[in-house]
């Protein structure tokens, strides 16, 4: 991927802030990163990093209590800000969304049938024979068997890893420029994730679409994606190749999580441990706040963090050198 | 090396009733499984959700009724103990939850949380001694003695966990029985408390059945490994073995299925994908209930439920190994 | 195996309980401290008007028959030259008596049997909800009506009718909040650790449905306040020369002309209504934060 391409989705300083009743929670913190056209791109993190509320305030759907400020472009056009009604014919038909569980986003009380035709009616002015036609195929897709005749059943008869499925044939539908996935694996079993994970790979091959995965299953990224975000406390910590990632780690947070995850792979006698907790996002220190809990941690870490740029697409946020051994 | 339990049989049902039009339905959750548990081993029992290794963790400490077999623990079987037999089991045996949070009543003070178990089954200890008690396991689990007198609310999940593993060990159980304990954590999180319960289990020699479905941490903390599937055992056997050379096509198949943090790895192996869902444990399938996913089933399979059998060290269910 | 804690004089620092951040967050809303004011005041005065007034409520005074309001008599007299003014809170006496008792058995008597149907559940369960829908299904003005028939008209005839009709609301509550308590995982550790099922309802299901089951209470309350002068008013229950609310409005209902015997009455009681409401409303919102 060279970089003179122009990026799917440009994001520039995004920071999601909501008011509650005891400060602001600042969620995501200056976040800048860009998705070219049929990139796989993890976003990992542990609870409270930020990585689910990226992708809800790029999408606009965020909670009332929320507020996003900086530059959210895609293919070209600024998402920030833009009225609800514009918004709605983006996401939905350019930009689509998966969640880990899909019976948030599909009526229980409606068929397949209808939930799926409704989308090809609405935006592609399809007739309903027409649109039929096309919701079958797109199950058989995402290889539903029997889809001619189990279109007609409600969200409720599927099982946990084919109402996923039925989710990722609705999304694909509009034939959309990015899949924003939200941990669509986590609530499944690992043979049903095997195969929702080699599926998205064809898909991604056949539909050219840039996917976005959030998850915080490092094995997952390793699997599926190109590149990886490695998100902590609402920052961007390091963004790199899954290559990269996992053969020259550079942050020491990236470093630290690596090796706090067993493997079946192999084996270690200890585990490693980050000590504490994350930090709270009412109360973010000033400067990294990975600081508190980071071995390397020096008085710079509470000033300025600088970007460092290990190569054009390997960027560290961290005061350390580059290299430094943990 | 000695056996601290033995089950033979087991199965735990549970009936759903039926309604006017509708029959009474039976769900088999643990349909039948025979092992042994050694003194001082981590067990771990892996399955994807729905295969009975909940079931079967919550009946040993009571939380289900047994419906048929046996599970011998010091000279009590489980599935008759009376009341009386079940306050000696749950002196020796105790049980680690999921959830951290909801595991911790929230109107109660975490010294009150952690005295509960040894008031109730030693009533005759003095307030002062169980006092000692508690800082002594709060300590043991890395809490510090001035955080008693708070709520639960005011802790981490982490944390939270903790607490629940002190009193858990207040009593000094023998065996520790971890229900997905670890698996509501984050990874940093995760970590320290496998660490935490690896420490304790050589410290207090103790033997732990540590049910997962993360297929790396159990080969991380666990000795021997039981793969199970729809309430049967498919695989039973040595942790390196089982990881190295797993014989049940269902193992094998789920082993495969891990993603490892590792793209070298990732991007050149071959997923074994299996086919379909976990039957409903309502009518599971005749024959091998792995039947209707397994890549290699042969008629037999269909027809006649394989017995567990020793082949290469692993104790295996499957007709089409020799 | 253990380490002994050496000393027990540590610092412990003892943090907010659950009830005392409940009544921090409910003394900031304005509105339920008032009305919680309001309440305590004229339970006050219902105590101490009628001891320190120097008429009795039931002192006649031909002399001074339907008089307005004056400074004499601050509500003004009625039919019989009686004071208003000591009448009304003799009345809210015996109002809020039986409205506090009748709710405290209702408390009592329904978190109780709730507690134990949901948790025993089954059989139990189902026979005990069962005789519920059964008294559910008795009227309860015939109910009242057939038990002065039967054992003559008495106040505390009027307070077992209401407290036997009202606690089966608080019942059904306190079971479904209990079922939910039940499988938690909080419980399920109480029964590892052996604990008594008796004990696990006190310890563990009470506590924690209390939230709910007091917000219940506030609004219990007033509908105990009007059912009991539904009954005075049909003339049950009170009888005169002693008064209730009930009566007094009853009373002045009857004498449209003579305003006050209507107003003062029916204002306490519209005041004291609209006061439970919005202490339990208060309640509520502090029980639950988000």
């Amino acid at each position: 991927m060279s970089e003179k391409k122009v990026p799917i989705l440009d994001v520039r300083n995004l920071n999601v802030e909501f008011k509650v009743q005891d400060g602001i929670v600042k969620a995501v913190n200056g976040l800048s990163f860009k998705i070219y056209d049929g990139e796989i791109v993890g976003i990992v993190g542990e609870s409270g990093s930020g990585k689910s509320q990226t992708m809800l305030a790029l999408m606009g759907l965020l909670a009332s209590n929320g507020r996003t400020y900086g530059s959210v472009k895609f293919l070209g056009q600024e998402l920030v800000g833009l009225s609800t009604n514009k918004l709605n014919k983006i996401r939905g038909n350019q930009i689509a969304m998966i969640f880990q569980d899909p019976m948030t986003s599909l009526n229980p009380y409606l068929k397949i049938s209808a939930q799926m035709t409704e989308i090809l009616i609405l935006h592609k002015k399809l007739s309903y024979k027409e649109a039929l036609h096309e919701s079958i195929r797109m199950l058989e897709r995402v290889k539903i068997p029997d889809a001619k005749n189990r279109i007609h059943l409600y969200p409720h008869e599927f099982s946990g890893g084919m109402r996923q499925r039925v989710m990722i044939a609705m999304m694909l539908l509009t034939r959309p420029k990015l899949l924003i996935a939200d941990e669509p694996t986590t609530a499944l079993d690992v043979t049903v994730q095997a195969q929702i994970l080699e599926l998205l790979k064809e898909l991604r091959q056949e539909f050219k679409m840039a996917i976005i995965f959030i998850t915080h299953d490092m094995g997952v990224v390793a699997n599926l994606c190109d590149r990886v975000n490695v998100m902590y406390g609402g920052w961007l910590m390091e963004t790199a190749s899954i290559h990269e990632i996992f053969t020259n780690p550079q942050h020491p947070y990236t470093k630290a999580l690596l090796e706090s995850i067993p493997s079946i792979d192999h084996e270690v006698e200890k585990l490693r441990t980050i000590p504490g907790e994350p930090p709270n996002l009412l109360q973010l220190p000033k400067g990294c706040p990975f600081q508190a809990r980071c071995q390397l941690t020096s008085n710079n870490c509470s000033e300025i963090i600088p970007l460092q740029r290990v190569n054009p697409r390997h960027v560290v946020k961290c005061t350390q050198e580059l290299g430094v051994k943990l | 090396m000695k056996k601290i339990l033995e089950i033979r049989d087991l199965k735990i049902h549970f009936n759903i009733a039926g309604g006017l039009f509708k029959p009474k339905q039976t769900v088999h959750a643990v349909d039948g499984i025979n092992f042994d548990v050694f003194e001082g081993e981590t067990i771990g029992i892996v399955g994807e959700s729905g295969c009975g290794k909940s079931s079967l963790a919550r009946g040993l400490c009571g939380l289900n009724k047994i419906t048929s077999g046996s599970a011998l623990f010091n000279n009590i079987d489980l599935a008759t103990a009376n009341s009386k037999e079940w306050n000696e089991v749950h002196k020796q045996m105790q049980f680690i939850f999921q959830d951290p949070v909801a595991a911790l009543d929230p109107r109660m003070t975490v010294a009150e949380i952690i005295a509960e178990p040894l008031e109730t089954l030693y009533p005759e200890m003095k307030k002062t001694a169980v006092m000692d008690k508690v800082l002594a396991t709060m300590k043991l689990v890395g809490l510090s003695h001035n955080q008693i007198n708070r709520y639960p609310q005011e802790f981490s999940g982490g944390q939270c966990q903790r607490i629940g593993i002190a009193r858990a060990l207040i009593l000094e159980p023998k065996v520790l029985i971890c229900d997905e304990s670890v698996s509501a954590l984050d990874v940093s999180i995760k970590a320290q408390i496998i660490n935490l319960l690896q420490e304790l289990q050589q410290k207090l020699k103790l033997t732990i059945i540590f049910i997962s479905h993360d297929l790396g941490i159990v080969k991380h903390i666990c000795n021997r490994i039981l793969v199970m599937y729809l309430g049967n055992i498919m695989e039973l056997g040595d942790k390196k073995s089982i990881y190295a050379t797993p014989l049940h096509p269902y193992t094998q198949a789920l082993l495969s299925a891990v993603p490892v943090a590792n793209p070298n790895i990732e991007k050149n192996k071959q997923v074994q994908l299996l086919d379909g869902d976990l039957p409903s444990p309502l009518k599971p399938p005749q024959g091998c209930v792995f039947n209707t996913r397994c890549p290699q089933a042969i008629d037999k399979c269909h027809s006649e439920r394989p017995q567990c059998r020793l082949i290469n060290q692993h104790m295996v269910s499957c007709h089409i190994l020799n | 195996m253990f380490i002994k804690a050496k000393n027990l004089n540590l610092e412990t620092p003892k943090t907010k309980g659950f009830w005392l951040s409940v009544f921090g967050r409910l003394s900031k809303n304005k509105l339920a401290m008032t009305s919680a004011f309001i309440i305590l005041a004229l339970t006050i005065l219902c105590i101490c008007v009628p001891i320190f007034s120097s008429v009795a409520y039931d002192k006649t005074n031909w002399g001074e028959i339907m008089q307005s309001p004056s400074s004499g008599h601050l509500f003004g007299t009625d039919s019989l030259g009686r004071d208003l003014f000591v009448r009304c809170f003799i009345g809210g006496r015996i109002t809020f008596g039986i409205a506090f008792a009748a709710a405290f058995v209702v408390l009592l008597v329904g978190i109780f049997y709730g507690a134990i149907a949901g948790y025993i559940g089954g059989r139990v369960d189902t026979i005990m909800m069962r005789i519920v829908d059964v008294l559910y299904g008795i009227p309860f003005l015939f109910f009242c009506i057939l038990l002065i028939t039967l054992f003559g008209n008495s106040m505390a005839l009027s307070f077992i009718a209401i407290a036997a009709i009202s606690w089966l609301d608080m019942s059904r509550i306190v079971r479904g909040q209990t079922l939910s308590i039940k499988h938690k995982e909080y419980v399920e550790a109480a029964m590892i650790s052996g604990v008594s099922n008796f004990k696990i309802i006190s310890r563990h299901v009470i506590p924690n449905l209390l939230g709910v089951v007091i917000v219940y209470a506030a609004l219990t309350v007033p509908n105990m306040i009007v059912l009991s002068a539904v009954l005075s008013f049909f003339g049950l229950g009170v009888t005169e020369p002693m008064t209730s609310w009930g009566l007094l409005i009853a009373d002045g209902s009857q004498n449209m002309q003579a305003w006050w015997l209507l107003l003062f009455p029916a204002s306490l009681m519209i005041i004291t209504l609209l006061s439970f409401a919005f202490l339990a409303n208060g309640l509520r919102d502090a029980l639950d934060p988000r």
